[in-house]
């Protein structure tokens, strides 16, 4: 695809640790469009939070290692990239973060505004300029987003602390910050997960409207499939440290083709229904199952599953799923 | 089912004082203001609303870890606010409380077995074969083979925790169980096991469950009954399905609404409550949900209103009912 914003290919990492290696990325693919909505699902532990950080390239410096793979975004390998460059250009500034719990990503001893401008002292689209002009230009920004996520007093909310504001308040006030430099791809890590109900359909729906009306691309990880339906274009589903299935929201939620998918939708919790469990528990990832990660779990398992890591295959034009039997029919993948 | 209920409370308050930096007392946090229900034995009953609405200082100030500000717990036919810890132990044998995670109380330099022998010995003049016997039985009941019961915890999985924090809890007999938030924090298969598995020990024990909870979709699954809260108040009670199926409440709508449906129309597109609960320090005169509702009036600035019957439920709103254009999809 020539389209593709961000590509990665065949990415595995590792984190070593006292009891042994744990691979918690196996060899995954995933590409972005430009504007695209994307959301990452998976239970704990599946890999989703390692590979938004492997895409911003802050993965913890001496316990993670990356064995194989590329990450191309917007034609540039990161992973080739020097980190000086990476820090300047890439990070922070044409991808940005969103984190899951904004209350601890701020310091508590610095109000809201001096951390704004501390960001645009080095991350300002308009770093070319110096000197008044672009203090002011970057202070018109800085008001112009805060009246985008709809806090309506920017001047009153730049002087407060963190503590001062509620949790849906410091939420906005992260979206703001990740979309002042310009960026064209924002990971957004459980963004609503500390929320409550309420506020989290206001996040999302300014979420989903900012990204739309800003062109920009969000990568958006999540273990509620409740809340990538409401904003996503597309979901990738993760097992393990696997990508098994891909598909548009659509599809994803009528037609899913991986048993691991058709599962986690058989436990949403529905009135009128039992309540089916994955019998099982999540793999150990120092020592993870060969083939298919989810084979000792799966009723469709073989001895195929247990030899190899399924290819990806289209159940449509669309849709991809990485399984030796899956729910649907389908073709192999080019 | 006897007609009596098992819990009775009655304009249970719970105030937290508010200190300026001197220590003199400048306000009142008002967690729980005049809360009232009934819990009927063998019915789970939901306790729900958003962070901050006292849902969780509620079912603290049942249990006695908050003493009640004023108003009255009436558990198995035994006044027990108001009492100290002390004085209500024998009583409060049978209620039992469970955190979040239960697995994380188990002290990690006990064995299993002397986690779950630990509240015998303390309430009970059990024999240690008697003991034994009875601990063997709930290990059964919550799925666990008798071998665990020489690990320790970090020597079986955080699932397996769970299940012996639940049997601790078990092994006094409770005749009602408050839980706090129990999936919270969960994976969505996780959660399945775990509800199963509170439900069938409701069967075998003939449990009675509060279940304090602000994820509307468990909820919905498991309890009889259900209590909104908001702001320290209830402000609708009923049957589960009257209250999904037709909330009264504005609030109560407003809370359904914003619960994302797979395959419905999408909340980013429908929402409408906007902004956030006020602070409970500092609550707005009559009815506190006015400075958000869409049909607020000059009645509601005036006169706090009261939890009266409205149809099938109780409703605490000037102007309940269902509003013309559904909320819902």
């Amino acid at each position: 695809m020539t389209d593709e914003l961000i590509a990665v290919r065949g990415l595995r990492v590792s984190f070593g640790s006292d009891a042994g290696i744990a691979r918690v990325l196996d060899g995954v693919d995933l590409s972005i469009r430009a504007g695209e909505i994307r959301g990452l699902v998976g239970e704990s532990g599946c890999g989703k939070t390692t590979l938004a950080r492997a895409i911003l390239g802050i993965l913890p410096r001496g316990a993670a290692r990356i064995d194989a793979g590329t990450i191309r975004f917007q034609g540039a390998d990161l992973l080739a990239m020097p980190e000086a460059q990476l820090a300047d250009q890439v990070r922070g500034r044409s991808i940005t973060y969103i984190p899951q719990d904004p209350s601890t990503a701020f310091n508590p001893v610095f109000t809201i505004g001096t951390q704004i401008f501390d960001l645009m002292r080095f991350k300002s689209p308009l770093a070319g300029e110096r000197g008044r002009a672009r203090q002011e230009a970057d202070r018109a920004r800085i008001e112009k987003f805060l009246r985008l996520v709809q806090l309506p007093n920017p001047d009153a909310v730049l002087r407060k602390y963190p503590h001062e504001v509620s949790g849906g308040q410091r939420q906005r006030l992260m979206i703001a910050m990740a979309l002042l430099t310009e960026p064209r791809l924002v990971i957004a890590d459980e963004p609503t997960t500390a929320l409550d109900v309420t506020v989290q359909a206001q996040i999302l729906k300014l979420l989903k409207g900012l990204a739309r009306d800003q062109g920009v691309a969000v990568l958006f990880t999540t273990h509620d499939l409740g809340a990538a339906y409401e904003i996503c274009d597309r979901i990738t589903v993760m097992y393990a440290g696997q990508e098994v299935e891909e598909a548009p929201v659509d599809g994803f939620f009528d037609r899913p083709s991986h048993p691991y998918t058709r599962k986690l939708l058989d436990s949403l919790p529905s009135a009128g229904t039992a309540i089916l469990g994955i019998p099982g528990e999540i793999p150990r990832l120092i020592d993870p199952p060969s083939g298919c990660r989810f084979h000792p779990r799966c009723e469709r398992t073989t001895e195929a599953c247990r030899g190899e890591r399924p290819h990806a295959a289209l159940v449509d034009a669309t849709h991809i799923v990485r399984c030796h039997h899956p729910l649907h029919e389908v073709e192999r993948a080019g | 089912m006897s007609a009596d209920p098992i819990l009775r409370v009655q304009a249970l308050r719970k105030y937290f004082p508010v200190r300026n930096v001197w220590k003199r007392r400048i306000g009142w946090l008002k967690a729980l203001d005049d809360v009232s229900f009934d819990v009927r034995r063998g019915e789970i009953l939901g306790i729900v609303g958003e962070s901050g609405c006292g849902k969780s200082t509620l079912g603290k100030t049942l249990m006695g870890i908050h003493l009640a500000t004023s108003g009255s717990v009436v558990f198995e036919g035994h006044e027990i606010a108001g009492l100290t810890p002390q004085q209500s132990r024998k009583h409060r044998e049978h209620l039992q409380y469970c955190y979040q995670d239960p697995g994380a109380s188990l002290d990690p330099r006990w064995t299993i077995r002397g986690a779950l022998h630990e509240p015998l010995i303390v309430h009970t003049q059990l024999g240690e074969a008697e003991r034994e016997a009875r601990v063997r039985e709930i290990l059964a009941a919550v799925g666990l083979p008798a071998t665990h019961l020489d690990l320790y915890p970090h020597e079986i999985s955080g699932g397996q925790q769970r299940r012996v924090g639940l049997a601790r809890i078990l092994t006094l007999k409770p005749s009602v169980v408050i839980f706090d938030e129990p999936t919270s924090g969960l994976d969505v298969s996780v959660q399945a096991t775990i509800l199963n598995l509170l439900l069938s020990l409701r069967q075998e024990f003939g449990l009675t469950y509060l279940f304090i909870s602000h994820d509307l979709a468990v909820v919905r699954l498991i309890c009889q009954r259900v209590a909104v809260m908001y702001l320290g108040r209830i402000v609708e009670i009923g049957e589960t399905e009257a209250i999904f199926n037709a909330p009264s409440h504005p609030y109560t709508q407003s809370l359904l609404a914003a619960i994302p449906r797979i395959g419905g129309a999408r909340v980013t597109d429908t929402f409408a409550l906007e902004g956030e609960p006020p602070s409970p320090t500092n609550l707005p005169s009559g009815c506190r949900f006015r400075t958000r509702c869409a049909r607020a009036a000059a009645l509601c600035a005036e006169a706090e209103p009261g939890l009266e019957p409205f149809g099938d439920v109780r409703v605490a709103c000037h102007f309940p009912g269902v509003v013309a254009q559904s909320l819902r999809a």
